[in-house]
């Protein structure tokens, strides 16, 4: 068997023909295997003269060098064939919905988002946060803050009382965060710059009283704080709070034991849509209780009257939830229904910073 | 406190209008709640007169009556039983706005029939209780007379909070002089008649024993051939629009003087006086039968008015029902006390008794006005009733002394900001009843018992002065920007709420009493720990932890159909009545198949939650607080709330309790509406003292050689714990084994094979095999000794 043109093209043809990898490699060792043709035919030029196998052998060459690449080439071109193939088996339905992680279905509850509002501004303040006990003696809850057994002041408390094993003191759920006032100065000397937040308990339910809510109370007390600075503290704070600049507050005197003299503040809003607004309209709302700190509550926490003065001042925390965020129902706070959490409660990125702003 | 315009107008010179009056009483601290304007709520009613009335063809019930209106005749249909020919009534027409519901008339078809407005009841009009029939008036009044002129009413009713601190306004008089003070007008002093006395001094004794002077003052007087009647009507007009009930006229009398004067006073039936009468300690199972109807058992603090043989009245506090006067009475002994604050409100209390008299007492009545105010009751009585009275009997053992206050006038500036010049200081003080000397030194009022110390006196200068003119002055923060104002508690608590939010849990926050059965499921319903005045008894017991709150919290919501749910709460759990009993436990709670992943039925498949969903919320909460995992351990088991087999708790090296989770006991959930839950309890306190808080990191370890990986599988004991097997093969050598992980368990009836892999990081050279092998030969020995297993060939 000798070198012919019309080998080329048949050897060619036999490829291009091929169906599948298995006879292509039939192919290859038919005609490039070591028992294969042309590698025969390469055997052979050694019985040729010089010339004839020079001129032979470059022509074989170039031949196993073209076959070679075409059954390479066709070897690319079915694999290609056959992924493709396979990769139609294995087609699926990516409509199927999927689950996504519930991370974003937690929440946060409105009044600790406020608690962690009402932080920031007063922490900007250089206020600290002072924490004090739910269940607290009569002392701490009443006497010290100048409230006597016999003062009618205590049946405005309706105050929840414990199971009392010794009559010599008597426990109550606190009525205020103000026994705190009290614990903290104790503890410590002037000046003070606190807020005290959490929970507080009276014996009242209806439709704008729960037994159990949560005030926040402040103490700045040295040597010169007065009303004045109170003012601007509660006109500070509203402003920050609510993100308005028109807030407008008024003082009203009114009576607590604890401070002397004592107001309520009221600010200005507008009651006349389905919507209350604040800081317009011509109407006012009560939102905190306040005053300068009385002489015997300074006194009850070992702290000379004559050279120390100050303000406190009582939040409600519920209620400014309410106010800022719309929530009408203050019974629907503590009832843990899913669907009320769920509209109202905030995500758990959305910490809220004065830098940011504290509303989303 | 309720009262008119008109009333306090008769104490009140002042050409202010309304709005203006209003405005001052708020601004002084006598805070208006309530207004109501009789004239205009009132102006569209009119007198009406039935002409006739016929059955209504369509119902029973109702009548179709003729009505004469003054100018025209029309039909109404009515509802009323009483509605008959000749019944002079009160008419609404079309337009006009019932006060007691809000409801605007419009011209409407009754049951077929056009009624042209309605006849109303007392009720309906707020003019009195009666809702049984409509209004019947004096047959006097024409028909369209408007109802404001035909019953007067034109003027306003106020009502103001009073606070505890201010009894000298619990009467018009007072409350006119606040406002006088506050220059709203001119105060207006009653006449004051003499009266001519005859007859003698009727015995009294003021014989009371205790701590404190319960009765200290003790006057009166009797009243001959007086004839009780009904009152006259501007008195009973004056009681009824401050919504007090006329009785007879000498009650109404002493009615009037307490809300006029903020006096009050008593009228005893002589006839039923034995001998004398005065106060002293009641007896020990002494009984009174009290005006309200009600019998009360004294004690011996109690201070009663008795004569020589019974009690007649709870002194200061509510008069008998024997002793009172009625229509038949012709002899009174009218008494006038003073009642010391304290001692009526602790025998207030004791009793449960409240009154008008008592509310006055016990914040302090005026002690210079006890005789003065009886002078006064004494010529009302003699001008409605007739009667002549007899000398007055008074023994004063109090014999009060003004009050003095060495005032510090620049007291003002410093507490208040405001510059007030010493004139207007000193006007504002003279026009409460002050005396003021040169030097400063006052002299405070009889009527105002709540004004002892300097801060008062400031108080009161603002207070007329006006608060609102206090300007706002900075308090500037010296610490600008300020540093982290939270303890490393407080920001724990702040971050594990953010983080188990991130795990798809919701926030509650629950009530802080549950009820008793939940208390002591919970490890808690302790003595000490029960609310003595719970609000209801689901609210009896203060909780041991939150975790009892959020499971019935859970309950609820599956009963309204959300039966996969997550929640948690932050707050207090209680050991007892101490502060340090207080602890602060973050609780959270998965029912159902409510799993990070998502929840549900879902076509990937979908388990219910189990243990180790509660303790993936535990660790991520943990790993998260920077919490070494080095210094924790875990118990098997937790609290009786939790399933035995099927719960752990973390604790640190010492044993305190770092967290609980686990599955809740199959006992707790039985009555509720889910069939699995899963929870856990962080407690904070812990948390602090295993965290690493470091501001300057120390150089990572970074290697340049690759950790290496070996597998090992050990047959051991099922009694055997995972974190033995770890912790023996990470502390078998702690230098180069980096971490061990568990990837496989098989479990058979006594034994189980359990599969870990070790991670070698090489730190300066590369291990040879013999090395290798030695590490691995202390895994095995390591693990091997502590679990008596051995290493599966």
């Amino acid at each position: 068997m000798t070198y012919s043109e019309s080998l080329e093209e048949e050897i060619l043809k036999k490829i291009s023909l091929t169906e599948n990898q298995d006879a292509l490699e039939e192919i290859r060792i038919a005609e490039l295997g070591k028992k294969g043709k042309i590698s025969l035919l390469m055997k052979d030029l050694s019985k040729l003269s010089p010339e004839d196998r020079k001129e032979q052998g470059s022509k074989l060459n170039i031949l196993k060098k073209n076959i070679s690449n075409a059954i390479s080439s066709k070897k690319n071109e079915l694999a290609n064939i056959e992924l493709e193939k396979r990769l139609l088996e294995e087609k699926i339905d990516v409509t199927l919905p999927v689950q996504v992680s519930q991370s974003k279905h937690g929440k946060i509850h409105p009044v600790s988002q406020v608690l962690d509002e009402i932080s920031e501004i007063f922490g900007s303040l250089g206020y600290k946060i002072s924490e004090g006990p739910d269940i607290e003696t009569e002392h701490y809850n009443f006497n010290a803050l100048n409230i006597p057994e016999s003062h009618p002041a205590r049946q405005m408390h309706d105050t929840f009382y414990l199971n009392s094993d010794n009559a010599k003191e008597k426990h109550v759920l606190r009525t205020h965060t103000s026994p705190v006032q009290v614990r903290t100065m104790e503890k410590d000397k002037p000046p003070f710059k606190f807020i005290s937040p959490g929970r507080t308990y009276r014996c009242d339910s209806d439709q704008t009283h729960t037994p159990m809510f949560h005030q926040i109370e402040g103490l700045v007390v040295d040597e010169e704080t007065h009303l004045g600075h109170l003012k601007w503290t509660l006109e500070t704070f509203f402003k920050s709070f609510f993100e308005l600049d028109n807030i407008e507050i008024q003082l009203r005197p009114s009576y607590f034991p604890f401070t002397e003299p004592s107001l309520e503040v009221d600010v200005l809003c507008d009651r006349s849509g389905s919507v209350l607004k604040i800081g317009e309209g011509s109407d006012w709302l009560e939102v905190a209780g306040a005053g300068m700190v009385h002489p015997e509550v300074l006194k009850s926490s070992n702290i000379d009257p004559k050279k120390y003065q100050g303000f406190a001042f009582g939040l409600g925390v519920d209620r400014l939830a309410q106010l800022k965020y719309g929530i009408p129902d203050l019974r629907t706070f503590f009832n843990g229904d899913i669907r009320w959490l769920n509209h109202y409660g905030f995500s758990f990125l959305d910490i809220p910073t004065l830098s940011r702003g504290l509303k989303k | 406190m309720k009262f008119t315009l008109s009333w306090l107008k008769e104490y009140l010179k002042t050409d202010k209008d309304i709005n203006t009056i209003l405005e001052n009483l708020t601004n002084i601290g006598l805070e208006v709640e309530e207004y109501f304007d009789q004239y205009s709520v009132y102006k569209d009613f009119k007198v009406a007169k039935i002409i006739s009335t016929k059955k209504h063809p369509n119902a029973d019930r109702l009548q179709l009556c003729l009505v004469d209106i003054g100018n025209d005749k029309i039909e109404v249909v009515c509802g009323a039983k009483n509605a008959k020919e000749g019944l002079t009534t009160i008419y609404a027409p079309v337009g006009s706005t019932i006060p007691d519901s809000g409801f605007k008339l419009k011209k409407a078809k009754i049951r077929g029939v056009e009624s042209l407005g309605m006849l109303c009841s007392k009720k309906e009009l707020r003019l009195g209780e009666d809702s049984e029939g409509i209004a019947e008036l004096s047959d006097n009044f024409k028909a369209g007379k408007p109802i404001t002129d035909a019953l007067n009413l034109n003027d306003i009713q106020i009502e103001i909070a009073i606070t505890p601190n201010r009894p000298d306004c619990l009467g018009v008089y007072g409350i006119a002089r606040d406002l006088a003070a506050a220059g709203v007008g001119k105060l207006i002093e009653r006449d004051k008649k003499e009266i001519s006395v005859s007859g003698e001094k009727f015995p009294i004794f003021l014989d009371y024993k205790n701590q404190n002077d319960a009765c200290s003052i003790f006057s009166g007087r009797v009243i001959k051939n007086v004839k009780n009647t009904k009152s006259p009507e501007w008195l009973i007009n004056k009681l009824e629009a401050i919504g007090l009930r006329s009785v007879n006229c000498l009650v109404d009398i002493t009615n009037y003087i307490n809300f006029d004067q903020g006096r009050p006073l008593h009228v005893y039936d002589l006839e039923k006086i034995s001998k004398k009468i005065g106060a002293r300690n009641a007896k020990k199972g002494e009984e009174i039968q009290a005006l309200d109807g009600k019998n009360y058992k004294l004690d011996d603090d109690i201070c009663v008015i008795a004569d020589d043989e019974k009690v007649l009245g709870i002194g200061g506090i509510m008069g008998g029902e024997y002793s009172g006067s009625s229509m038949d009475t012709t002899e009174i002994f009218l008494e006038s006390a003073y009642f010391d604050p304290v001692q009526i409100a602790l025998s207030g209390r004791k009793l449960n008794i409240m009154s008008d008299s008592r509310y006055r007492f016990e914040r302090g009545v005026d002690p210079t006005y006890v005789l003065e105010g009886l002078e006064y009751a004494t010529n009302l009585i003699i001008e409605l009733c007739g009667g002549t009275a007899e000398e007055i009997s008074v023994i004063d053992n109090r014999k009060f002394v003004n009050k003095k206050i060495n005032f510090t006038p620049e007291l003002v500036k410093k507490m208040t900001g405001l510059e007030i010049k010493n004139k207007i200081i000193r006007e504002i003080l003279l026009s409460l009843g002050f005396k003021v000397s040169n030097d400063w030194e006052l002299t405070v009022p009889s009527w105002r018992p709540d004004v002892s110390i300097n801060e008062d006196i400031v108080e009161e200068v603002v207070r007329v002065y006006g608060l609102n003119n206090i300007k706002s002055e900075p308090l500037f923060n010296d610490q600008q920007p300020s540093k982290s104002i939270l303890t490393n508690k407080q920001k724990n608590l702040r971050l594990i709420r953010r983080i188990i939010a991130s795990r798809g849990l919701l926030e509650t926050i629950s009530y802080s009493f549950i009820n008793e059965q939940d208390a002591i499921d919970y490890g808690g319903g302790i003595n000490s720990l029960k609310v003595l005045n719970p609000i209801s008894e689901e609210l009896s017991d203060m909780r041991p932890t939150p975790l009892a709150s959020i499971i019935n919290t859970a309950d609820e919501n599956s009963k309204r159909g959300y039966g996969d749910l997550g929640i948690f709460e932050l707050g207090p759990g209680f050991s007892g009545k101490n502060a340090d009993d207080q602890i602060i436990i973050a609780s959270g709670i998965r029912t159902g198949s409510y799993r990070l992943e998502g929840y549900g039925k879902d076509w990937q498949g979908y388990n219910n939650v189990d243990v180790f969903d509660a303790k993936k919320d535990v660790i991520s909460v943990l790993e998260e607080l920077g919490v070494n995992n080095q210094k924790i351990k875990i118990k098997e088991s937790a609290p009786k709330y939790y399933h035995p087999g099927r719960s752990g708790q973390i604790l640190t090296e010492k044993g305190n309790i770092v967290a609980n989770f686990g599955e809740i006991h199959p006992k707790i959930i039985k009555e509720k509406d889910f069939n699995i839950a899963v929870g856990f309890e962080i407690f904070l306190d812990c948390i602090d003292l295993l965290q690493e808080r470091k501001s300057i990191q120390t150089a990572p370890n970074i290697y340049n050689l690759q950790p290496l990986k070996r597998d090992f599988s050990f047959i051991v004991s099922n009694e055997v714990s995972a974190q033995t097997i770890i912790k023996a093969a990470r502390n078998s050598d702690n230098s180069l084994i980096k971490s061990v992980k568990i990837f496989d368990q098989f479990l058979n009836e006594k034994n189980k094979s359990i599969a870990i892999e070790i991670t070698i990081q090489p730190i300066d050279h590369t291990l040879t095999d013999h090395e290798l092998e030695e590490i691995s030969l202390k895994v095995i020995n390591s693990v091997e000794s502590a679990t008596k297993g051995k290493l599966r060939s």
